[in-house]
């Protein structure tokens, strides 16, 4: 029988069918899963983010502990303490002092007011 | 890489794999179409394929040298298609339907099949054939096989079977003569 003319093989195979069939058909003989090639990259991944883990952890308790540290020598030191508690606010009969040095007369009061007031309508109208 | 070297390399001590890896790479091609020829769709020749290997494998410690080496793997090939064929025949539709009406609707809807009008006049008449003349056709008119290894594969005398391919040519002529310009 003489071959027909342009009787080329109708029959198709998905795109690259024959190039995996190989190691398809080992894997299902002998079991053995199909080799892979596996990156360094991959295999230290999750031990160097545990490695960051640690650090980060390693130098939050260095931090906190310094400053839990600094806090307390300073609290051990007369003149800290003394700087730090003596501003304190004194709120009796109208006059207003924020610490013992700090004591201004009528007069400082008028005049940092006429400086800082302007609109005296407004100051009038709250006054009456 | 023939047959003689890639059975030394099977009895090799450790070879057994990399023999094994040569049967496939050498094999798959022209094992793949001469079962999609049988089966015509392309997931039943996949999975009817790997089936044949598999067994190639399993059996190749039985593989005498009494037979070629291609002449063994091509009669597993022939038996898992037609089981498989029978199997599908019984348990989709219920040995209701001839296995031509059956392998047409296959050619149907297979979707990895692309022919053109002459393409599909010649398939179709290939499977008005019966399953031996389909099996003797394909391999002496795509595969161009020889005879003799028909037979051995087959299982039949040459005589016989030159007589089952120009009874097969005969029916596939008058088909498309008739056919050819209908369709």
């Amino acid at each position: 029988m003489e071959k027909f003319e342009n009787d080329n093989n109708p029959f198709k195979v998905p795109e690259g069918y024959f190039e995996s069939l190989d190691e398809k058909i080992m894997k299902r003989v002998t079991g053995k899963p199909e080799k892979q090639r596996i990156k360094l990259s991959n295999i230290l991944m999750p031990y160097a983010g545990l490695a960051a883990i640690f650090i980060m952890a390693f130098l939050l308790v260095q931090v906190i502990g310094n400053n839990f540290a600094d806090e307390s020598r300073m609290l051990q030191n007369p003149e800290f303490v003394k700087a730090t508690t003596t501003a304190t606010f004194e709120v009796d009969a109208g006059k207003v002092s924020l610490d013992n040095n700090f004591n201004p007369s009528s007069e400082d009061i008028c005049e940092y007011l006429s400086t800082e007031i302007t609109n005296y309508d407004l100051l009038f109208a709250e006054l009456y | 890489m023939d047959n003689e070297r890639i059975e030394e390399l099977y009895y090799e001590e450790g070879k057994k794999e990399e023999a094994f890896r040569l049967i496939v790479s050498t094999y798959k091609e022209s094992l793949y179409w001469h079962i999609r020829r049988i089966l015509i769709s392309h997931d039943d020749t996949d999975d009817v394929l790997q089936n044949t290997f598999i067994k190639v494998w399993k059996g190749l410690d039985e593989f005498r040298r009494n037979s070629k080496l291609s002449t063994w793997i091509y009669r597993i090939a022939v038996n898992e298609s037609l089981n498989f064929l029978s199997e599908k025949r019984r348990k989709v539709y219920g040995n209701t339907q001839s296995l031509n009406v059956i392998l047409e609707d296959t050619l149907e809807s297979d979707e990895y099949f692309d022919g053109k009008k002459l393409e599909i006049v010649l398939q179709k008449a290939i499977l008005k054939l019966s399953e031996r003349q389909r099996l003797v056709f394909n391999m002496k008119y795509f595969e161009e096989m020889k005879y003799e290894d028909i037979a051995d594969i087959l299982g039949v005398a040459v005589g016989t079977l030159k007589a089952t391919y120009h009874n097969a040519v005969d029916k596939i002529e008058k088909y498309v003569k008739i056919n050819y310009d209908i369709i």
